[in-house]
């Protein structure tokens, strides 16, 4: 049961940031990580301010340089639109595999953001497009690269009174492919024992042109593996090795032993599954 | 539908339609006017003295009504030992464990206020394992002696041992000195969760010479038997009132919140409605873990001649239903073989974990985890095909079982070939490898599992002035089935449309005594009451009948549904005409009552060795067959097909059945690759339903081929025999078995994990 709380739903994003300034207080967006918290007893906040009312929140841009999303973009309306699937494939993988399809009717972008857990779905796709974060405080704008974002596990560089607003992700080159693989114990409703993403161009010479891969629940928090990027990058894509790849990208990650599974175990999946994401991302970008 | 054929017929579950459209009353649905709220305050420790209980905060919450203690209430119940405390007495023993509990003006003033209350404990060294507790340097409980024994369990003094149970059968020495070849194993099973949907819940209303009890629990004579003299009141003034369960698989076997809504109703004299939330309910009751030795003879064409298991049940902190899962567990270890020589010693140890109790099987699917990998185990040492040893050594009619029974109707071997073929086994090789370079395995397992005995049972058939029948039941329809089916036992027996009879909600002032809903005895024992029943309403008509037509009962004759006259060829009358004919008018009502009872069928076991010629009214066996495939690179588990072939006698409801063992692989599922609660340090890490992982559907996705083999009960309504709990007694060792015939590597623990694969070591 939830305990008690003032609830607000301010209709702008300047009366949001001066309300989030509140003793105590939390922004709510789609309710899917801060409600479970408070149910279970966890999370008692004095104040939660709603931002679903907030316009602002909800742009949905695309031109030829990319995509402005705003925080309140759902994972739902990413999965369920083939533009996603077919340009930013990567972020389609993750968004549509983020719990159930009622969670991800009500759960955010940028709420899987800001609740900066190391196993959130939608960041290493994001990581890998090269997504700017766009901040609002009462004193005006700020942007972040989302890679700087994080501080630490469930930590984020937001300010008292800064609210995520938007993100502006540049448009992949035209010879493009990604690919996200979360690996899980069950087939839905289940959250990442470990996540690749993986973005890479190539010319009209199959020469790597750019690479970004990121790390999900391999580290305090979600990190770019840039050794694997700096393997990649100027390579033919027939002449990159699998196994080196998957080598040097386990050797970049810092997993932790929990219950949930032993760092050794993580190793041996990164070192596995960036082969994999690398080909799938391969076999995209040559529309196979 | 014609009537003779309405029994083996599919027929539509009657609570269907109430459930998917949510019309359905659950417990959390039912309101009493003027009713308060209970929330519970539970320790967070797994062992500690209680100094002192400080309520005061919570008593003055505005809007509080009463806050309870164990030192308010001492009062101990269980159904074999009287060992647990309603609310925690002197001591926690489990994390968890209900101290306190505070009754208020809405949900949220009692849970506010239930986390107002203070404690001052004194922490204990906790029990956190088998190890431990057989260790016996801490005592969960100082005496068994301070307690009163209320069943058959048997508590080794100055020990955390509440129970032993052996099953001795020949010369265990002789069998191994007779054996060519012997493999030795370890197993172990993980603790478990019955994850039901709905969580516990009660609502009371108590005055001082009775008390009204709403809630959804599966064996509500038996709790009644449990708590109703504890709570000052006799049984004809203890009224539960069963809702629809939300889930029962022996969770709801026993009292939880029951007998602390009461307390708070009448410390308050009003209504008190409770309702567990999820991650309170993750410590209230599990599937208890449980390890095995197991040593199995054979001789070098794969006949069995000796095993010795011994296996120890960590039942947590309180005896709750462990002792009864020892003795099923014991008769049902060796599994559906003939083993001459045996012998099986079971414990059931205590420790500062949740309680383990009743889930589905009492033990069986557990121990059929251990007897099956040995099978397998063996097969490979002789080289065998896997089917082909269990062919070799199961039981058949006339066999004597490890208990020293002789068997009749037994048709495990049926169901092993059945279950295999459904597989395709025969054109299979052990394991191969996929193209895609993914390891290929299958693997079987059978089992045999008694039912409770002596139980008895009892119905009330009333036939209402239109002609319609009311059935009144008290075993509880709990998914398996059993308010479909017994109206399918009326309409046969006497010919009255389907559609006219419905099985009434339980409640313990009006329905017959029933002993519990569990142990898949519903379909056979309430099958025999109501056939029972029937014969006394058919007898009542023919007079009612007989007396329409002024003619001698003995010339009226009822066949199908049609009242004859034997003298008058005229005279006709289907039975569903029969108000609108009259015949019932002002007449004394049409009712009977319907009884069926095992206690003179049953013999007693021996004491030391529990060998005796009739130790059940009924063995349930069966068999199912999987192929897994698993990725070696990731770990991953892939369950391409499941094979199943159950005996259940005589299929009532074949789709019933079918579901039933459907829903019962799904779960096995979960036990071999997905499920387990795990602790650290005494502290629960997974309580929730995302950490904890069930199957969800799209883990189900696989093949599920199915048989009902039918091989009559000589004493079974129509040859029927249960399905409730077997459909998922085989199917986690059959898994676990194909998972390790791909990997060639023997895992000797569930849930086999994605890790064990990829680093060959178990958790």
């Amino acid at each position: 049961m939830l305990p008690e709380f003032e609830l607000y739903e301010p209709e702008t994003l300047s009366e949001a940031c001066e309300l989030k300034k509140l003793p105590n207080t939390k922004i709510v967006a789609g309710g899917t990580d801060i409600y479970v918290s408070m149910h279970g007893g966890k999370l008692r906040p004095d104040a939660l301010v709603d931002i679903k009312n907030i316009k602002e929140l909800r742009v949905n841009e695309r031109t030829n340089d990319g995509l402005v999303l705003g925080a309140l973009t759902t994972h739902r309306s990413i999965e369920e639109d083939d533009f996603y699937k077919k340009n930013y494939s990567a972020l389609f993988d993750g968004c549509s595999r983020v719990g159930s399809v009622q969670t991800r009717c009500r759960g955010t972008l940028g709420g899987n953001i800001c609740n900066a857990v190391p196993s959130a779905d939608s960041i290493g796709p994001l990581l890998v497009f090269g997504t700017v974060c766009v901040i609002e405080s009462c004193s005006g704008e700020r942007e972040v690269p989302l890679e700087e974002f994080f501080t630490g596990p469930k930590k984020t560089v937001l300010g008292e009174d800064e609210i995520l607003k938007e993100l502006r992700i540049p448009a992949p080159a035209a010879k493009s492919g990604s690919c996200y693989i979360k690996y899980t114990r069950r087939k839905a409703m289940d959250l990442a024992l470990c996540g690749y993403a993986i973005c890479v161009s190539a010319d009209e010479n199959d020469v790597i042109t750019a690479a970004r891969a990121a790390l999900t629940t391999s580290a305090p928090t979600p990190v770019r593996a840039k050794n694997t990027e700096g393997y990649l990058i100027g390579k033919k894509i027939d002449d990159v090795d699998v196994s080196e790849l998957g080598k040097i990208s386990s050797a970049e990650a810092k997993p932790r032993t929990s219950w949930r599974s032993s760092a050794e175990f993580r190793y041996a999946l990164i070192e596995e599954l960036a082969g994999r994401a690398f080909n799938n991302a391969v076999r995209r970008m040559r529309g196979e | 539908m014609s009537r003779d054929q309405i029994i083996g017929e599919s027929i539509v579950r009657k609570d269907g339609r109430d459930k998917v459209t949510g019309r359905a009353r659950y417990c959390e649905d039912i309101d009493l006017s003027g009713q308060l709220y209970g929330a519970v305050y539970h320790s967070p420790y797994a062992h500690a003295i209680i100094k002192s209980i400080d309520t005061s905060k919570a008593k003055a919450y505005p809007g509080v009504r009463a806050v309870i203690t164990g030192e308010d209430h001492p009062i101990r119940f269980g159904n074999f030992l009287r060992d647990q405390p309603v609310l925690a007495l002197g001591k926690v023993r489990f994390q968890g464990e209900p101290v306190a509990a505070v009754a208020a003006d809405t949900e949220r003033i009692a849970r506010e206020a239930a986390r107002l209350i203070e404690v001052d404990y004194e922490e204990l060294p906790a029990v956190d394992s088998i190890e431990d507790a057989l260790k016996g340097d801490v005592l969960v409980h100082d005496d068994w002696d301070d307690y009163e024994l209320t069943g058959a369990t048997h508590p080794k003094k100055g020990t955390n041992i509440v129970d032993e149970f052996k099953l001795i059968h020949g010369d265990i020495k002789k069998g191994f000195e007779e054996s060519d070849v012997i493999v030795e194993g370890d197993f172990y099973c993980s603790m478990l969760q019955h994850a039901v949907m709905e969580t516990h819940a009660a609502v009371a209303d108590a005055a001082e010479d009775h008390v009204d009890v709403y809630t959804s629990l599966q064996s509500p004579f038996a709790v009644r038997g449990m708590i109703a003299h504890e709570l000052g009141y006799t049984f004809d003034q203890f009224r539960i009132h069963c809702t629809e369960i939300g889930g029962g698989f022996g969770c709801k076997a026993e009292p939880k919140l029951e007998p602390i809504a009461i307390l708070l109703s009448q410390d308050t004299g009003k209504p008190v409605k409770m309702v567990y939330g999820r991650d309170e309910e993750f410590e209230t009751v599990t599937r208890a873990p449980v390890k095995f030795h197991i040593k199995t003879g054979a001789t070098k064409d794969g006949m069995l001649k000796a095993q010795q298991i011994t296996l120890y049940w960590d039942t947590g902190a309180y005896a709750t239903y462990g002792p009864r899962v020892n003795y099923n567990a014991g008769f049902a270890s060796n599994g559906p073989y003939v083993i001459p020589n045996c012998f099986t010693d079971g414990f059931c140890v205590v420790t500062n974990h949740a309680l383990g109790t009743a889930y589905r099987g009492f033990g069986v699917s557990e121990v059929c985890n251990a007897h099956e990998a040995q099978m397998d185990a063996l097969a490979a040492k002789l080289d065998m095909d896997p089917l082909e040893i269990r062919l070799k050594n199961v039981l058949r009619d006339g066999s004597v079982n490890t208990n020293g029974e002789v068997m009749e109707s037994v048709a495990v071997a049926e169901c092993l070939e059945q279950a295999a073929a459904n597989i395709g086994w025969k054109d299979k090789p052990d394991h191969w490898v996929t193209p895609e370079g993914k390891l290929r395995g299958k693997g079987i397992a059978c089992f045999i599992k008694l039912t409770g005995t002596p139980s008895t049972t009892s119905c009330l058939v009333r036939m209402n002035e239109d002609g319609s029948l009311n059935i009144m039941s008290a075993s509880r329809e709990m998914g398996q089935g059993v308010r479909t089916v017994l109206p399918q036992f009326a309409s046969s027996e006497l010919g009255i449309d389907i559609d006219k009879i419905t099985v009434s909600q339980v409640d313990t002032a009006i329905t017959p005594y029933d002993k519990t809903t569990t142990s898949s005895r519903s379909t056979f024992h309430a099958g025999n009451a109501v056939l029972d029943a029937c014969h006394d309403i058919k007898r009542q008509l023919i007079i009612l009948v007989a007396k329409k037509w002024q003619v001698s009962p003995e010339e009226v004759e009822l066949n199908d549904g049609m009242f004859t006259c034997v003298n008058d060829p005229k005279k006709v009358l289907d039975i569903n005409d029969i108000a609108a004919s009259g015949a019932l008018k002002e007449e004394t009502p049409v009712a009977a009552l319907g009884k069926f009872g095992t206690k003179d069928i049953f013999v007693p076991p021996d004491e030391e060795t529990h060998q005796t010629s009739r130790t059940t009214i009924m063995w349930f066996m069966g068999a199912q067959a999987a192929e897994v495939e698993v990725d070696p690179k990731t770990g991953e588990i892939k369950v391409i097909k499941v094979g199943a072939a159950h005996d259940v006698g005589h299929a009532i409801n074949p789709v019933g059945c079918l579901q039933q063992i459907e829903g019962g692989i799904v779960m096995g599922l979960g036990h071999a690759v997905l499920e387990e609660m795990i602790y650290r340090d005494g502290d629960l890490k997974n309580g929730n339903l995302v950490d904890y992982k069930v199957p969800t559907f799209m883990d189900a996705d696989f093949d599920m081929d199915i048989s009902l083999v039918e091989s009559r009960h000589p004493e079974g309504p129509y040859g029927a025999k249960g399905i409730g709990e077997p459909g998922t007694a085989p199917s986690a060792p059959a898994i676990a078995n194909a998972i390790s015939a791909a990997c060639q590597h023997r895992f000797s623990s569930i849930p086999v994990k994605p890790e064990h694969i990829l680093l060959h070591e178990e958790g």
